[in-house]
């Protein structure tokens, strides 16, 4: 089964998605906050990352590049998750070592679309419990 | 920014120099003239005055004179011919040393204090020649040094108005003085001196307008404009800010309203309860609806700001106008509205920003949905040049309720749909129209509307197929610290790059760039990326004959690669050792897929990861 992490700190936001996402058969991991996302992208060895780039404490921003920079989390996917949605909202994102990106409000299909493309780059299929 | 408020601008420098260069032209061209002919006037004057006893003195006198304006004229002669347009760096810097506007302002006018020296030298000296005559020639020589010293210090005052005052004052008590120091001899030669020394005076004081302190008015005024203009950009900056953060604000919530509504909606499908799914259906709507009045908004904002920007690619128009047509059948469900697509054959691959032009069409068709209530609205497209370019017509033609002349005339103007209560009945935001208009017109397109109240109306979207796209260095392989995996496109077709690097890069490739097999084999080695896609046809080495090499080398024999030509002999690359092989031009679908099957996952170039590091410029944090 494809661990997520889903790095959130809105309450609606991240119960609605986390919810959604249990219910395809995933299993959901849950950071507050981009340091405990760092923390736990290390920790909690999830498949891909759902990042929210407004967060308190480290921005979504900040805690992809040290997950970028930390060699055991180097490879891990990434998808920005943002209602911050400008062109130059999505270069930074990217420039900041994300693999993908989606604007909010989410579209679910589109959502889990990306999520298969990019851990098929890295060689591996978004697996649901069934 | 404070630090760099005194450093010098490319354009507050240009300015300065034009400046100098005016002054330096009017002193050695019409002035000089003023100044000789007195100058030249005064020695007859005094060989008159004199009874021609001191010719030998007033020759010399005449002959200096001269000199000095040569001198003075060849001096800015090479000053003009040797100027060189001196290119500020980006800093501010002049080969490499920041300096203050007001320093540069000082060395450039000490270059041309010589020629002007000279020149002021030349107007001094009738006042010396004078010593050697009879009184009151020396007293009359003294006086007009005085005043020309006086016009000199004041063209390097601060204040224009200043060297005018230094020039007229001492010239009119000369002039008062002049009848008083007369003798008899030279009384009747007295008045046209003086004259001709206001003449002088004044002709000095001009010039001293269009000098040196002018040319620092000029400079520092500029500075004013500056501020005045850094002002308009912050305020403009903090109302960029605030649409973003507003954008942002309303987008979160609704993230939750939709999505919560779009589980409970499936469970409710589940359950087979028909009713609750209406239900929530129509606050998935209402939310989707609310989504495109904030973009509105939020897109009129930006387009009033100048901020909206274009993203260049190719598709396919077909697709296009039939995907933006799906969204209208939900609005015309329970209508007797027939919608039909009228597209030639083989509509043009274009060369535009898909999304604004689907943004464009949506609005038009959704006005047509929204005010027709019976009949047919016919979406037709056809090539018809614009200005001289390839262009093509969509046009939307609906049955619906039209407009008056005068509402016509309004259709385009921000916040008012055609009747107030129309806000009432049909909703919106009014901004649909306006916005379409500016974003094919940002597409070098134009928008027109024909329409017969109660009848109907006619949308015509015209616009060129081939729009430049502004994306830079393309050769380039840019972004190198983005830790992605590499996909080396090989083609000597730029278009095909480009479309790639589209489709490619928004799934979380790095695109690198190769015009021919040689660039291609040597970029192979220096990325190691995670597939190929080759062309062909390329100039000198073929594609085919790449294949062959990176398959029989050591180091690259692994590399996957995918053929993309318009040859059809699948058969033939698959056997040459190609992964997979695709007909040119593939669909982006395809495209996808294939790179995704076959790129290496593993490929991590050390080049790349190396350069990653802690230092990297944390430009995002506005935006956290």
């Amino acid at each position: 089964m494809t661990r997520i992490l889903l790095a959130e700190d809105n309450e609606d936001n991240f119960n609605m998605l986390a919810r959604r996402l249990s219910r395809q058969g995933f299993i959901v991991i849950g950071a507050e906050n981009g340091e405990i996302a760092v923390e736990k992208a290390a920790s909690e060895s999830p498949d891909i990352i759902l990042m929210d780039i407004s967060m308190p404490v480290m921005s979504g921003l900040d805690a992809t590049r040290e997950i970028r920079d930390n060699p055991a989390t180097r490879s891990l996917p990434i998808v920005a998750l943002t209602a911050h949605v400008s062109k130059k909202d999505r270069d930074s994102c990217f420039d900041a070592g994300c693999d993908a990106f989606e604007g909010k409000p989410i579209n679910f299909r589109n959502l889990m679309e990306t999520m298969s493309n990019v851990l098929a780059i890295k060689g591996k299929q978004l697996i649901a419990a069934s | 920014m404070s630090q760099n408020d005194n450093v010098l601008d490319q354009e507050t420098y240009d300015r300065g120099i034009a400046a100098l260069d005016q002054y330096l032209k009017r002193t050695s061209t019409r002035y000089a003239i003023v100044r000789l002919v007195c100058n030249l006037c005064f020695m007859p004057l005094v060989a008159f005055a004199t009874d021609f006893q001191h010719l030998g003195l007033i020759a010399a006198w005449a002959g200096i004179v001269i000199l000095l304006e040569a001198v003075a004229a060849v001096r800015v002669f090479r000053y003009f011919k040797n100027k060189k347009t001196i290119e500020l760096g980006p800093d501010g810097s002049i080969n490499g040393k920041i300096l203050s506007a007001r320093t540069v302002s000082v060395i450039l006018y000490l270059q041309v204090l010589v020629p002007t020296l000279l020149m002021t030298w030349a107007y001094a000296l009738p006042g010396l020649f004078l010593w050697a005559l009879p009184q009151p020639a020396p007293t009359i020589g003294a006086m007009m040094t005085v005043v020309v010293m006086m016009n000199v210090a004041g063209q390097h005052t601060f204040k224009s108005s200043l060297s005018i005052f230094s020039a007229i004052v001492p010239s009119i008590a000369l002039l008062l003085n002049l009848q008083a120091l007369s003798t008899a001899k030279f009384e009747p030669y007295a008045l046209t001196f003086g004259a001709l020394i206001i003449i002088q005076s004044v002709a000095i004081a001009r010039a001293g307008h269009r000098s040196f302190d002018h040319m620092l008015n000029v400079m520092f005024e500029k500075d004013k404009e500056k501020e005045a203009r850094k002002n308009a950009d912050e305020a403009n900056l903090a109302k960029s800010q605030f649409l973003a953060n507003m954008s942002h604000e309303l987008r979160t919530p609704l993230n939750a309203i939709i999505g919560y509504s779009e589980m409970m909606m499936e469970d409710a499908e589940m359950d087979a309860r028909d009713a609750d799914v209406e239900d929530h259906k129509r606050i998935i709507l209402a939310g989707k609806r609310l989504l495109l009045n904030i973009n509105d908004i939020l897109d009129f904002s930006k387009i009033e700001a100048g901020r909206l920007d274009t993203e260049i690619g190719q598709f396919n128009l077909d697709i296009m106008v039939r995907e933006a047509s799906d969204t209208l059948y939900p609005m015309l469900a329970d209508k007797p509205v027939k919608l039909t697509i009228d597209l030639p054959e083989n509509t043009p691959l274009v060369w535009s920003d898909r999304h604004r032009l689907e943004q464009c069409l949506l609005n038009l068709l959704s006005n047509a949905a929204k005010f027709t209530h019976e009949g047919d609205i016919v979406v037709r497209g056809y090539s018809k040049e614009i200005g001289g370019f390839d262009g093509f017509v969509l046009e939307v033609t609906d049955t619906g309720i039209g407009m008056t002349e005068k509402q016509l005339d309004r259709v385009f103007k921000p916040f008012s749909q055609a009747d107030e209560s129309f806000t009432r009945k049909y909703g919106g935001t009014g901004l649909g129209l306006v916005i379409s208009q500016r974003l094919i017109q940002l597409l070098g397109g134009e928008i027109s509307v024909e329409s017969v109240e109660d009848k109907g109306s006619t949308f015509r979207l015209h616009f060129p197929i081939n729009v430049q796209s502004s994306t830079k260095g393309l050769d380039e392989d840019t972004q190198a610290n983005r830790d992605r995996p590499v996909v080396l496109v090989i083609d000597d077709d730029a278009d095909v790059h480009e479309l790639l690097s589209r489709d490619l890069q928004t799934i979380g490739f790095e695109l690198h760039h190769a015009r021919s097999a040689e660039q291609g084999l040597q970029k192979m080695r220096q990325s190691q990326p995670a597939a190929v896609v080759l062309d062909v046809h390329l100039p000198g080495k073929t594609g085919m004959e790449l294949l062959h090499d990176i398959r029989a080398s050591t180091d690259l024999k692994d590399v996957p690669v995918i053929i993309h030509t318009v040859d059809s002999e699948r058969a033939k690359f698959i056997k040459a050792g190609a992964n997979a092989y695709l007909c040119k031009p593939a669909s982006r679908e395809d495209m996808v897929a294939e790179v995704v099957r076959h790129a290496r996952h593993d490929q991590h170039p050390a080049s790349r990861a190396s350069k990653k590091s802690k230092t990297r410029p944390n430009t995002d944090r506005a935006s956290a």
